[in-house]
This record gives C-alpha cells, structure tokens and sequence, in this order.
C-alpha cells in the first residue's frame, strides 16, 4: 500500500510541470472567462456582476449569429480547399521535383507563412482593388471585374483565398515530409500490381498520410476559427456582416466598446463550438487515427 | 591543483567586475535620481515613424533639459490604438500625456483614467486656445485640444466638370444631382459621384454619411448623447435616401464605388476618374504632388444647411500620473506656438490651435477656416460609439447594395443602439 502511494507520488511529480503549465495557461483563463462572462467589465474598474445580461443580449445579437454563421462557413471552404491544394502540391512537388528548383517552390510558397497577416490582407486588397491585377486578368479573358471586397458573396470568399494563399505552404512542408517518409516498397509494389499514378496516390500516398492529414485538418479549423487580421485588414467585417467573424466581434467587443464582460460571453460561445467542431472532425476522420 | 587556483582565481575576478559594475550602475543611477521620469505617447503624423519620433525627439530635448525630466517619447501606430491605451492603463504602463481621439473620450473618461486638466491652465493660457471648450467633455475639461482640422470636403475635377459643359460649382444637393447627371450623360467614362462604401474602416462616414446627415439637421446622439437620435427627425433617413438615390436613380454612384476604399478614391480622383468626391482635405497634399492643377473644392454641400465633418483630436493627461504639474508644463510646450509651427510646417499640415501661432496649413483651406468654422462638425462623445457607427456603416452598405431601404438601415441601426447602451 505504501509502496503504491509513494510509486503514484513519483509518477505525479513527473506530470507536474506540464499540469502546471497546462493549468496556468488554459483551465485558469478558461475559468477566467466562465467568470467574466458574467460581469460588465472593461479592464481597469473592478467587474460588475451583471448575472445572465451578457448571454441575453448575445441571444439577440445580430453581430453574433452573423459572425458564427460566416466563421462556420470560412472554416468549411477554406479547410479542406487549403489541405486538398497543400496535398496535391506536396505530390507534385515530392513525385517530379526533388531537386533545386522544388526546393526553391517550397521555399517561395513558405514565405507568405512567415509574412504577417496585415501584410498579407493588404497585397490582396490590391490585387483584388477594382482595377487591380486580377480584375484586369478578367477583363482581358471577357469575364469582366468582379467586386470581390465590396459584394455580399464575393467578400467572404475572397478573404477565404488570402485565407489559403497565406497557409498553403505551412500545410506543404508537412505533407512534404509526410509522403518522403512512406516506404517506396509499397509504391514500388503498386507499380508490380499496375497501378497508375492517381491510383498509387489513392491507394498508396492519401492512406498512409491519414495521420497528417488529420493533424492538418485541425490545425486548419482551429486557424480558420481564429481569423481576424485579414478580415480586420480587407473588410473590416462588410460590407453589411457578410465578412464578421467570431473574433472580430470579441475584439471590437473588448477594444472597441471596452467591453471584456461582453467579449467573454462570446467567446466562451467560440469555445463551444471549436469543442464541438472538433469532435465532430475526430468522429469523422479521427478512429482510424487514434 | 593548478587547475583549480586559476579556476578559483578566475571566478573572484569575475565576480570583483560584476559586482564594480554594479558599484558603478549604481552610482550613476545616484547621479541622475533627481530626473523625474515622464512618458509621452503620441500617433504617427510624419510620413514614417522614425520620423515624428526624431521631431518629438529633437523638439522635446530642450524642455525636457530645462526641467530635468527623463522624457520618453513613444509613437504609438494607429493599429490597435485604442488597445494600447487601455492596457497600458490597465497595467499602470499608460503614458503620462497622450493623445487620444473623439470616440475614445467617453469610455475612459467613464473609467477614471482621464485627468482634469482645467486647474493646471490659467485664464491666459485658456484664452490662446482657439478650440479650449472643445475639450470640455460631460461638463469637465478633461481634454486639450491637439488637432483641429482636416475636414473632409468635396473635391471636383474641373477639366471633367468643364468636358460635362458645367459652369458653375455645385453647391446644393439639387445642384449637385443635376451636375453628377449632366457628368454621367456627357462623360461617360469617369465616375461621376465618387464614395469609399468599401472602406474597411467605419471612419468612411465621415465622407460618405456624416457630412449629409448633419446638413438635413440631424444628428448622430441626442443633445445629452444618452440616445441615438437618428429616427428623432427625418435628417437621417432624408441623408440615407439622397445617397441611395444617387446610385439607384440617378446612376451618379458607380456599382465601382461599392468596392473602393479611401485611398483608391483619391487614386482614381488624380488618374482622372472621378469627377466630384469627398475626401479629407490633406489629400490636397497628395493632388498637388501628383501635379494635378485643375481642381478645386467646396467646404460643402448644402441641403438645409451646410455642414462638414472635422477631427478634434486631443492631448490628455494621465489620471494616475504622479507628476501632473510637469505633465501639464509638457503639455503647454507642445501645443506652444514655436513648436506648433514647426510641426504643422514639418510633420503635419493643420490649422493652428492657439491664437498666437500663424496659419500653417495649406493656404487654400485658410478661407475655410476663418469664414466656414461655423458649420465644422466633430463627432458625439457618446457611450456605445463604435458600436453605434460600426452598426451603421454596415446598414447602409447593405443600402447600398440595394438590400435595404434608408427607412431600414437607419431602423436597424437605431434599434441595435438600444442593445448597446445602457438604460
């Protein structure tokens, strides 16, 4: 009995750095803001209990059912377009050009992953302007310009492809790696059996990248929910709330109307559904993985 | 054994040099303990940091010498502005004067984090202040006015307007359809009326909205602004109505103007493009450096009056300050007339905000300013601001582009404001 008790005081004091790390920089602001969600707070003056005001005006909020409604819907086309581009550009890239000029690609698609998300906003608020590079590159091929920052339906989407632009080349080099350490026997077996290229991609390249592929989708949505820079830079939420996202709500909430109360409220809201989210992604992709 | 009397030896004189270093910081730190350390943080005007920070730098050194203060000067960027104030106040970091803008009074005047400033100021010294009341915020003076200016005026490009076969300015709203009509009729490629509607920044009001509003006699808050006031009289819904007849009847606003921003409407505007637009006025500035020569300017339309949007941006004073006699002198040096000239002929164009400085700013807005002050307008120092505005700029976006009517834009702005303010 007291050797047990003293093996289960050794085997905790191995865990303790991480639980301490873990608990000062998640469950405690977590906590922190199930509490404040509750209060009418702006930072300096102490909070103000204020009971359930918070989630009654959240119930009725325009802002936030806009912002949940666009958040959800940049997640769900940007996801899985900028894992579908990073894979099928890390085959390419891993299957044709294992020399200079891939690693060369590789490099150029990792620097909009290092610019920041300003800088990034900013270029594609000129190249999408109305007499900008890619309105000019449609008129020529007879489309005509498109209003891409200032419609309904074309904001959102185009704050998606800056969205995909900026994160393709994260999701490449780790797809890269991924498909450099699947064993060549099993291509070299496919190739015995017949195989063609998409089916050796199919059967061979995609099962075995399942883990990435799974880590990639995560990371995409937990990204995708966090947006804020690009749409802070390109729309600024408009034109109407077609482009509100959660966080841009939370931080107007916060550093705008200085309302930390408020902006808890909501992102406890956020919290739930990336919760949410991601059981959904683990029962869909997750079994096989685990 | 050897080895370990040099070890030995290495380590006392090391710690021998750490610890007369230490000797020396300190006795330095001595020898400047008389320095009162102050902090000021003001916004980028020049056209690059570095640039206000070497003028602020240079131009601060001799009061800062004079009254043996250790002044540190920061250059806060307008990005996440309001956020660097209100965490530095939150954690004690805030400067001891700043500079802070309209829709940021309110708020931390309802925190405390705003000093008064009244008492540190003598009858003389408020009587050189052109704007002194302004600063009076909710009864108190909690705010000296810092820069007053840049309105937003409409520009017109007249070798347009003479292509057009117009001949005299327009200046009412009526006038102003007729012309923009007359402009899209004979000038078919430019854009006859110009407004930013895809301006990420709800400061594009200020153009395309506020200026409007304010000449049908309306009003953004209620005289106490403890309401929005925009459904009080029929100003808000008459402003909301013109421009949405602008672009769904008369045509004068393009589909091309529902995704251009503030600098992509002066871009177009110097190309050529645009006819008549709104703009602020440095970006006289910019026309001249492109070599524009034939345009001109009005301070405003008229409908039942005139009316035009102007910032009143202003130096505040630290409520937490431990040094608020300084910091007040420091505020005196800044808005002196030396140092005013030589900023407003440097960093900033704007018009002088003490009566003892001489007008700076380009000579073609001074008329302006000495005949038309009458009808500037600043924004409502009002709870619930950004929200307010923000929910109003994206109602009439949506106007705009043909979902709503004006009646419900401005419905839908009004009743979003109940959520926001408090009862």
């Amino acid at each position: 009995m007291h050797k047990k008790k003293s093996e289960m005081v050794f085997a905790f004091s191995y865990i303790l750095p991480s639980l301490v790390l873990i608990m000062i920089f998640s469950f405690i602001p977590i906590a922190m803001d199930v509490m404040y969600s509750f209060t009418k707070y702006n930072v300096i003056q102490k909070p103000q209990f204020v009971g359930f005001d918070n989630f009654i005006r959240m119930v009725h909020d325009p802002y936030v059912w806009a912002s949940l409604r666009n958040t959800i819907v940049f997640t769900l086309f940007t996801v899985p377009v900028q894992t579908a581009l990073s894979l099928f550009i890390a085959a390419i890239l891993a299957g044709k050009c294992q020399n200079q000029f891939g690693n060369v690609v590789r490099s150029a698609m990792f620097v909009p992953v290092i610019a920041s998300a300003v800088l990034v906003g900013t270029l594609w608020s000129m190249l999408l302007a109305p007499t900008g590079p890619v309105n000019y590159i449609l008129d020529l091929i007879g489309i005509g310009a498109v209003n891409w920052l200032g419609g309904k339906t074309t904001s959102l989407l185009s704050v998606s492809m800056a969205t995909i632009w900026k994160n393709v080349g994260y999701f490449l080099v780790i797809f890269y790696a991924g498909i450099m350490d699947i064993p060549r026997q099993l291509y070299e077996a496919a190739e015995v059996d017949g195989a063609t290229k998409l089916q050796k991609f199919s059967y061979v390249t995609v099962p075995c990248l399942s883990r990435i592929t799974y880590l990639v989708m995560t990371l995409g949505t937990i990204w995708s929910f966090q947006v804020f820079d690009m749409v802070y830079t390109m729309t600024g939420g408009g034109p109407g709330l077609s482009t509100q996202t959660l966080v841009l709500t939370i931080y107007n909430a916060a550093f705008k109307a200085y309302n930390m109360g408020y902006a808890s409220t909501v992102a406890l809201l956020m919290f739930v559904f990336v919760i949410a989210f991601q059981i959904l992604q683990k029962r869909l992709f997750g079994k096989e993985n685990d | 054994m050897k080895k370990k009397l040099l070890a030995t030896v290495l380590i006392i004189s090391m710690v021998s040099c750490l610890f007369a270093a230490g000797q020396a910081e300190s006795s330095g730190a001595k020898a400047s303990v008389r320095k009162t350390d102050l902090l000021l943080w003001l916004p980028p005007f020049g056209s690059a940091d570095s640039l206000d920070q070497v003028f602020w730098t240079d131009t601060l050194q001799p009061w800062a010498e004079k009254n043996n203060v250790n002044l540190a000067i920061e250059i806060t960027p307008w990005g996440g502005y309001e956020e660097k104030y209100l965490t530095g106040f939150a954690s004690g970091e805030g400067p001891d004067v700043g500079y802070m803008y309209l829709e940021m009074f309110n708020d931390f005047i309802e925190m405390g984090t705003l000093a008064e400033i009244d008492s540190y100021f003598t009858e003389k010294e408020k009587q050189n202040y052109v704007y002194w009341d302004k600063g009076k915020v909710k009864g108190r003076q909690y705010v000296l006015p810092f820069i007053v200016g840049n309105p937003r005026v409409p520009f017109m490009n007249m070798d347009i307007l003479a292509k057009a076969g117009i001949t005299e300015i327009p200046v009412t709203w009526d006038e102003l359809v007729a012309a923009t009509v007359r402009i899209k009729n004979n000038v078919p490629a430019v854009i006859p009326f110009a407004q930013e509607w895809a301006d990420p920044a709800i400061g594009a009001l200020n153009n395309v909205y506020y200026p409007y509003l304010w000449q049908s006699g309306g009003t953004i808050y209620n005289s106490d602004s403890t309401a929005v006031a925009l459904l009080d009289n029929g100003a808000a819904v008459e402003a909301a109505q013109f421009l949405y007849d602008l672009k769904f009847k008369h045509g004068v606003i393009s589909n091309e103007c529902m995704a251009m921003a503030g600098t992509q409407i002066r871009d177009a505007f110097i190309e050529g493009r645009v006819a008549i637009a709104s703009m602020d006025a440095n970006s006289a500035n910019a026309l001249e450096k492109a070599g524009m020569k034939n345009w001109t300017f009005i301070p405003s339309f008229q409908n039942k009056t005139k009316a035009i949007w102007v910032a009143s941006d202003s130096l505040i004073m630290n409520s937490a300050s431990e040094h608020k006699e300084l910091a007040a002198s420091l505020m005196k040096y800044i808005t002196s007339a030396p140092v005013m000239t030589r900023y407003h002929k440097e960093i900033a164009s704007f018009p002088p905000i003490t009566y003892d400085e001489e007008y700076n700013a380009n000579p073609i807005f001074k008329d302006m300013f000495d005949n038309d002050s009458k009808y500037f307008h600043t924004l409502p120092v009002a709870e619930g601001a950004f929200m307010v505005m923000d929910t109003l700029y994206k109602n009439l976006q949506l106007m705009m582009l043909g979902d709503l009517t004006p009646e419900k834009a401005i419905q839908n702005t009004v009743k979003y404001s109940k959520s926001v303010i408090s009862k």
